[in-house]
């Protein structure tokens, strides 16, 4: 693996190397620089992919975390039953009793372009897999947006820039912890959809073309299959819009390329099923519509000026501008008191407003990825980038075009919403790359063009002293060219030396931060060697093979998709959280008491209740750490569950010690977490000793009246308990099975 | 004309032709295979020379009989079904020289049977040991009178919680029991033989397993088993608690969480995986120099109790040179073992596949030297393939291991030549995708 840390910092040296063939006029000059190029940005490619490896050649060839078991278990589908079928699919092992509709709920952008890419090696018989095509599917696609961002760097700026782009985007950590092998998520594929949208609509400002027109709103078409994300398309371009008409920018290519894109991709966006008419009548894509007759009202306006006198036209605009926006406004209102046009999302409403969903929904808030960015994950996520988007920005507002006014408010607003939402780093990643890469190539170009230049002026000092003293001034100028030389040459050291950190640390980021699948675990032993800790496909494999195929399961929400995923069973709520009095059901269930929970999970036909449990392995992210969102979103059922309970008498702190809050430690989910834990002893310590939190547990004897444990994991990571049947009356039990209390007495 | 009148009246008079002078039987229960041998010494008592013996099996065993081997003086002697009476068997042994009036011959019947031992009780909790229950029949079943006989029972521990002390003289000492000797026992007598002891060896049984030889002719053949795992022994009771479990190592003594398995010492890039990845727990261990084998331990995912499944394949790599050889015809010949390398499991249904190379016509199989004729041919096309390859389909039932330790022999026809196609395919494609770029390059500029 070490090989990848010599390779990779020989990139920009190659792309400094194409700095000296500035200025090439022969043919063949221009055909090796082309050459050039291609090696370079194939290396790049090459580069892109082998650096998400990581997690392959350190675990296996594994699907990671969550979301991706989902989309690995619908492709798996798709290329099996077919697109048809999987249009129709209504998947009966999720959200019991409700059921899913996949085919008009998803994205089918990733799924379909697996299938394709199955079909098409099938077709020359190679049979490949699913789940590896799914594994590899997003470092190509990281390859291919490192191609696709050196096209539109090199629309935007220069085929240098372009080249830096390319290099910084194909190792950007940001970018990487979404694509690496086995991160087979929307995000995977669709930041080359986006850029592609980018590139091509860009082309079209620039040309005016319906041909590009026509090829950007194919690839917004694939965009919009693949990722939920192409809304920011769908508001970026007419902001972008907005700005060129402000800063009076207006042309009739604009014009054209903007009206025809939004027609054509409002129209191709609505053949996909689960966008369909929201297209045209949620909140999100009104700023389009709005900008479409904006730029359609501007247009005309500027054909009536031509013909009428100044006051005659002045008249006519103020009419028009009263009656239209009185149009307009009724219109909003009244769309939307109808319901015809859809209230905006919560997701949509966090983005404007960062404290709505926690006050609103806890649901979205409690997804780590959708809390604000901490100042550090700028640096960690984008290193030298973070400081060279301000660079980039100066260098485009020099030169404002186009493309540099788009790349701007392209960086402008997703730095701001990449400071709300965590997960949209992600869409700020090749706007800092571009940017970054201009400012890197203007500042090299800059610098290494004035110290060549130095020497041109020395030789020429040298020539002119021989002449004799008529060069005065050229000294003055050579002399002060002399004062700066050794600062130019300490930034360009520096930039370069910052580039290779750079390289370093984006290869620490994906092998250290971004590569673990999340569902094995590798901790180092007491002699340095590796453990592996295998225990959710322990559980999960248990559950595949030892129960029935129809067993309904019990978890968290988290854990839904890794469940249908890897055990094929039945779940009650998974990671697609649409019903949220579902998941309230089950967040009750686990933060209720034993009989209360036992009711529940009756009336769900659940038969087995599964909870992820740290405290003896030392994993900190299990259920218990996220507990308190269960109380928190099983609170909004009814009021039966209450916060306060919860936390600790006095302190009013969130513990499980002996000071924990009473409803804590009734609660099913620590009854189901901490069975039989306190007879558990650590050597020379206490018995009950929770190895995450770091104290000893509350309650450590108790015992299960309604459920059975059935199967713990080798390190108690994953628990897994049976729900009793009910009992028969008669014939009575034999007296060493202890009878279940009736129901009756059971508290509501 | 006259042999075969002479077959006829041999056939229909051989019941009172012979009288078991001395059986002895010993019956091996230390695993979940019941093996029994049983030598039994005849005397043809009859006027004539003989060479056919009655011999008799239950008919409820016969579906659970994983190998039944009959020999004389350590060759094997060929066993025919006869008919079916009163719920028994009959099967004959023909005998490799006839025996003369007077003189006596002795045979060696190996029989082993699984799903003999039925767990009593059936279900039991985590810590407690599991006890089984074998029933048989106390004397030998024989057309013939016997004049003395006894019975060996072997345990794997000593401990046993009943046996049946009828009829008399029954001994136990230590592991084993002894039934007999009895003397003079009637022809067809039957009496109840039952021990009811403790057996925690494991009860792996394969419900199915697909194994699957694909031959590269390019010089590997690629080995892959497809297992289904499943505990037969009495079923786990209540919970199953891993703290009890973790305690110590004989916790949970009816239960078993690895499969040994004794591979080639040759075999190569071994993986262990299931349908969710990789199995990380195996451990290969050292080569044995004298048999050429190396032992694998499949240690599973979890542990299994009784009435618990688990599913599994492995695979490896074998170099071809190890495993096929040019017969003097100038045909291929690839020898591999033909059952499951695991240790003492039961397999229930087998089906081995061998995928021979690309337009290999119908090989002639063997399996442990016996011709086999009735076995299915697929076509099936992987890499590069055009036509796709031949793959040869064995399907079986019942089988122990390492009882069917026997050798699969498939002789194919295949010529160095026909290696060629595959790289020529590459090189075709790739040289017209070059020349279409270089033409549509030229078309362009």
């Amino acid at each position: 693996l070490q090989f990848l840390y010599f390779i990779v910092p020989c990139l920009p040296i190659l792309d400094l190397k194409m700095d000296h063939y500035e200025g090439a006029v022969s043919q063949h000059e221009e055909e090796r620089q082309a050459m050039w190029r291609i090696i370079t940005l194939g290396v790049i490619f090459f580069v892109a992919v082998v650096v998400r490896l990581f997690s392959v050649l350190r675990f296996e060839a594994i699907i990671h975390e969550f979301d991706p078991w989902f989309n690995y278990r619908t492709s798996d589908y798709l290329v099996e039953h077919g697109i048809y079928d999987f249009y129709n699919w209504f998947d009966v092992d999720v959200w019991y009793p409700l059921g899913r509709i996949v085919g008009g709920t998803i994205y089918p952008g990733l799924m379909v372009t697996s299938m394709i890419f199955s079909r098409v090696l099938a077709l020359v018989n190679f049979h490949v897999e699913t789940r590896l095509i799914c594994v590899f599917l997003a470092p190509i696609f990281a390859g291919n947006t490192s191609l696709i961002t050196y096209w539109f760097t090199k629309e935007i700026w220069s085929e240098r820039a372009g080249l830096l782009a390319a290099f910084f985007i194909a190792i950007v950590p940001s970018y990487i912890s979404r694509s690496v092998a086995g991160s087979y998520d929307n995000e995977g594929i669709a930041i080359f959809a986006l850029v592609a949208v980018f590139a091509t609509f860009i082309k079209c400002v620039k040309t005016g073309s319906l041909k590009w027109v026509f090829i950007s709103v194919l690839t917004y078409y694939y965009m919009v299959n693949a990722w939920g994300g192409y809304i920011f398309i769908i508001n970026l371009l007419p902001l972008y819009t907005l700005v060129m008409l402000f800063i009076g920018r207006y042309s009739l290519k604009l014009h054209v390329a903007y009206s025809s894109w939004y027609v054509l991709a409002t129209l191709i966006c609505m053949q996909i099923h689960f966008v369909g008419f929201q297209a045209v009548q949620t909140g999100e894509h009104m700023a389009a519509a709005g900008t479409f007759f904006l730029l359609q009202a501007y247009g005309f306006i500027n054909f009536v000026r031509k013909h009428l006198d100044p006051a005659m036209f002045k008249e006519l605009l103020s009419t028009l501008m009263i009656g239209f926006g009185t149009v307009g406004v009724a219109a909003a209102i009244i769309g939307s008191a109808t319901g015809y046009i859809a209230p905006w999302t919560g997701r949509f409403w966090t983005l404007l407003d960062p404290t709505y969903a926690k006050i609103h929904i806890p649901i979205i808030a409690s997804v780590s990825e959708h809390q604000p960015t901490a100042w550090s994950s700028y640096f960690f996520d984008f290193h030298m980038l973070a400081y060279l988007i301000p660079v980039g920005v100066w260098f485009c507002m020099n030169r404002p075009n186009e493309g540099t006014i788009f790349i701007t408010v392209y960086g402008m607003s997703t730095v701001y919403f990449s400071g709300v939402m965590v997960r949209l780093m992600l869409v700020l990643a090749p706007a800092a790359c571009v940017l970054g890469a201009i400012a890197t190539s203007e500042l090299l170009l800059g610098f290494i063009k004035s110290l060549t230049k130095e020497k041109d002026a020395t030789e020429i000092k040298k020539e002119s002293k021989k002449k004799g003293k008529a060069a005065a001034q050229l000294d003055q100028a050579a002399s002060n060219d002399k004062i700066n030389t050794g600062f130019q040459w300490a930034i360009l050291v520096g930039l370069i030396w910052t580039i290779l950190t750079y390289v370093m640390h984006s290869t620490w980021a994906a092998s250290e931060a971004y590569s673990s699948p999340s569902i094995i675990l590798a901790a180092r032993g007491h002699n340095g060697e590796r453990i592996i800790f295998d225990d959710f496909r322990e559980a999960y494999q248990w559950l595949r093979v030892n129960t029935e195929r129809d067993a309904k399961i019990m978890s968290w929400w988290d854990y839904g998709y890794q469940i249908t995923g890897m055990s094929n069973r039945t779940v009650l709520v998974d990671n697609n959280t649409w019903n949220n009095t579902h998941i309230a059901t089950v967040g009750k269930a686990m933060a209720s008491k034993e009989d209360v929970s036992y009711q529940i999970m009756k009336k769900m036909d659940v038969e087995f209740a599964l909870v992820i449990f740290g405290g003896m392995a030392g994993y900190s992210s299990d259920d218990i750490n996220k507990f308190l969102w269960m109380v928190r979103i099983g609170g909004t059922l009814d009021n039966d569950i209450k916060e306060a309970d919860y936390l600790s008498p006095g302190g009013r702190d969130y513990t499980v010690s002996q000071s924990g809050g009473a409803a804590m430690l009734d609660s099913l989910m620590y009854k189901m977490c901490y069975y039989r834990f306190g007879e558990d002893k650590i050597e020379g310590g206490p018995s009950g000793y929770d190895r995450v939190r770091n104290y000893e547990i509350g309650r450590k004897k108790f015992n299960l009246e309604y459920i059975d444990e059935a199967f713990t994991t080798e390190h108690w990571i994953v628990r897994i308990y049976r729900v009793k049947k009910e009992q028969n009356r008669k014939p009575t039990p034999p007296p060493n099975v202890p009878l279940i209390p009736s129901f009756e007495t059971a508290p509501k | 004309m006259l042999r075969a009148l002479l077959a006829c009246f041999v056939a229909t008079s051989v019941a009172a032709q012979w009288e078991n002078k001395n059986v002895d039987r010993k019956i091996d229960a230390t695993t979940q295979i019941v093996r029994t041998i049983t030598s039994a010494t005849l005397t043809n008592i009859g006027s004539s020379a003989n060479s056919e013996v009655e011999w008799i099996i239950p008919e409820s065993n016969l579906t659970k009989i994983a190998k039944m081997v009959a020999k004389v003086d350590k060759t094997v002697v060929a066993l025919t079904e006869t008919k079916r009476q009163d719920g028994n068997v009959f099967y004959k042994v023909s005998l490799n020289k006839p025996v003369s009036a007077g003189e006596s011959v002795t045979i060696k019947m190996r029989c082993s049977v699984g799903e003999a031992l039925r767990a009593l009780p059936a279900t039991i909790r985590q810590g407690e040991s599991q006890m089984v229950d074998f029933n048989e029949n106390a004397y030998f079943l024989s057309p013939y009178k016997t004049l003395k006989q006894s019975t060996v029972f072997k345990m794997p521990t000593a401990k046993v919680e009943s046996f049946s002390d009828t009829p008399a003289p029954v001994t136990h000492n230590k592991d084993s029991i002894v039934f007999g000797e009895y003397r003079d026992i009637a022809p067809m007598s039957a009496a109840p033989l039952r021990v009811h002891f403790t057996n925690n060896k494991p009860y792996i049984v394969a419900p199915t397993l697909k194994r699957v030889l694909e031959v590269s002719m390019w010089g590997n053949l690629a080995v892959e088993e497809w297992y289904t795992i499943e505990h037969r022994g009495a079923k786990l009771k209540g919970s199953f608690s891993r703290l009890e479990y973790g305690k110590h190592p004989g916790a949970a003594p009816a239960s078993f969480n690895s499969l040994h398995a004794t591979l080639p010492a040759k075999a190569d890039d071994i993986y262990f995986r299931d349908d969710i990845g990789n199995i990380s727990t195996s451990r290969i261990m050292p080569v044995d120099r004298d048999t050429k084998t190396k032992e694998v331990i499949f240690q599973q995912r979890f542990p299994l109790f009784g009435g618990w499944k688990t599913r599994f394949y492995y695979g490896y790599n074998l170099a071809l040179e190890n495993v096929l050889h040019k017969t003097p015809e100038g045909l291929n010949r690839l020898k591999v073992p033909y059952a499951s390398p695991m240790k003492d499991i039961i397999v229930e249904d087998m089906v081995v596949e061998i995928v021979l190379p690309e337009g290999v016509p119908a090989p002639e199989v063997k399996v442990g030297g016996k011709k086999i004729d009735d076995y299915d041919i697929e076509i099936r096309a992987t890499y590069l393939d055009v036509t796709g390859r031949t793959v040869v389909v064995l399907k079986d039932k019942m089988i122990a291991s390492p009882e069917r330790n026997e050798e699969l022999e498939v002789t194919f026809k295949f010529t160095t030549a026909d290696l060629i196609w595959e790289p020529l395919y590459l090189i075709t494609a790739f040289m017209c995708l070059f020349c279409s770029v270089i033409f549509l390059g030229r078309l362009v500029s």
